[in-house]
């Protein structure tokens, strides 16, 4: 009965991995990373208005909550949406060296463990990786449209400016990070 | 003393008073180009820079300074004409916006003006002739703006990114 049990508990952990790797899921670790660098990301143009375009700070600290929020909230959106999408790549990517490395590690073992802990090791290796290229490729994107929305808005009131500017580029970013293919 | 020393010596005093009297240059006749670097991006200090023409009544080309920034410079002079050069720099936030009379002095003239600051004498020495340099300011702004170089660069790192991501997911 116990290796029946302990049997079960296996299968349930393989299945819950398996169903990890294709699901939205972040752990909360991963939430805190992403919501935490989407404030640093969408804080950052306020010293351009601060400094270059002279909003004064607690004048316009209600413009400046509001829109960092929402910019902070479709930035980490953007950065879940793209780690989504290319965790299962990079999984399928890593999955023979993976593999191979927890064989040669796990010998003695009999291969539904070893595959339970290759999935495992896999799965954390792809969401790792994932999570840093999306937040990665997210910023360089959304400084991007920032810079360019900037530009193309210089002539207007800096009020004006930064409310499109803003919120444009962490729109436009959430806008295409749902465009990838999952697999 | 014999007639024929005596007659040297007064030679001598008399030409000294002639030319101090006439002065190295008499009626000088000046033409003049001036120009000063307007440009702040790509230089470190503002450049003035005055070419002269100058055409004495006898005919001679003496030695010219030019009493800039409190003190005496020597012009450079053309060997061949009558074409003289000076120029000067000034750190940007020192240098003069608008009209700035140079006044240009003779051998005597700037031997007085020496004088005059070794001993701190404010007497007033008037040169041979002034000529004014026009300066329009500086330019600090840059030919491309820097919010355009940011957009290209931001471009640039996020065509690098993208390169790596389409790479990721072949």
């Amino acid at each position: 009965m116990p290796a029946k049990k302990n049997e079960g508990a296996k299968k349930m952990t393989e299945e819950e991995l398996l169903l990890l790797e294709s699901s939205r899921h972040v752990s909360m670790a991963t939430s805190a990373l992403f919501y935490g660098n989407a404030f640093i990301v969408s804080a950052l143009p306020l010293w351009l208005y601060w400094r270059i375009q002279m909003l004064d700070p607690l004048t316009y600290s209600p413009l400046f909550v509001i829109f960092v929020c929402v910019s902070t909230y479709l930035v980490a959106y953007a950065y879940r949406n793209l780690q989504h999408t290319m965790k299962y790549k990079i999984a399928l990517r890593r999955e023979g060296v993976i593999s191979r490395e927890v064989a040669q590690e796990l010998s003695k073992e009999n291969k539904q463990e070893r595959d339970t802990k290759a999935s495992e090791k896999k799965n954390k290796v792809a969401d790792r990786e994932a999570t840093a290229f999306s937040i990665f490729y997210s910023n360089t994107l959304y400084f991007f449209i920032l810079l360019v929305l900037f530009w193309f808005m210089r002539t207007f009131h800096p009020v004006v400016n930064f409310s499109i500017t803003t919120s444009g580029s962490a729109f436009l970013l959430a806008f295409f990070s749902t465009g990838g293919k999952t697999k | 003393m014999d007639f024929r020393h005596f007659f040297i010596l007064q030679l001598i005093v008399f030409s000294t008073l002639f030319i101090g009297i006439l002065g190295d240059c008499p009626n000088p006749k000046v033409e003049s180009s001036t120009y000063t670097s307007g440009d702040a991006f790509f230089s470190t200090e503002t450049v003035y820079s005055i070419e002269l023409t100058v055409t004495c009544s006898n005919n001679q080309a003496p030695s010219l300074y030019a009493f800039v920034n409190n003190e005496l410079i020597l012009v450079t002079k053309s060997t061949s004409s009558n074409s003289y050069q000076v120029s000067w720099s000034l750190p940007h936030n020192k240098a003069v916006k608008g009209t700035i009379p140079v006044g240009f002095y003779d051998d005597e003239g700037a031997s007085t003006m020496r004088k005059n600051m070794r001993y701190g004498e404010d007497v007033k020495v008037d040169p041979l002739f002034t000529v004014d340099v026009e300066h329009k300011g500086i330019k600090t702004q840059s030919f491309i703006a820097p919010g355009f170089v940011a957009m290209l660069l931001s471009l640039l790192v996020w065509w690098l990114a993208n390169t790596a991501r389409q790479k990721l997911m072949e």
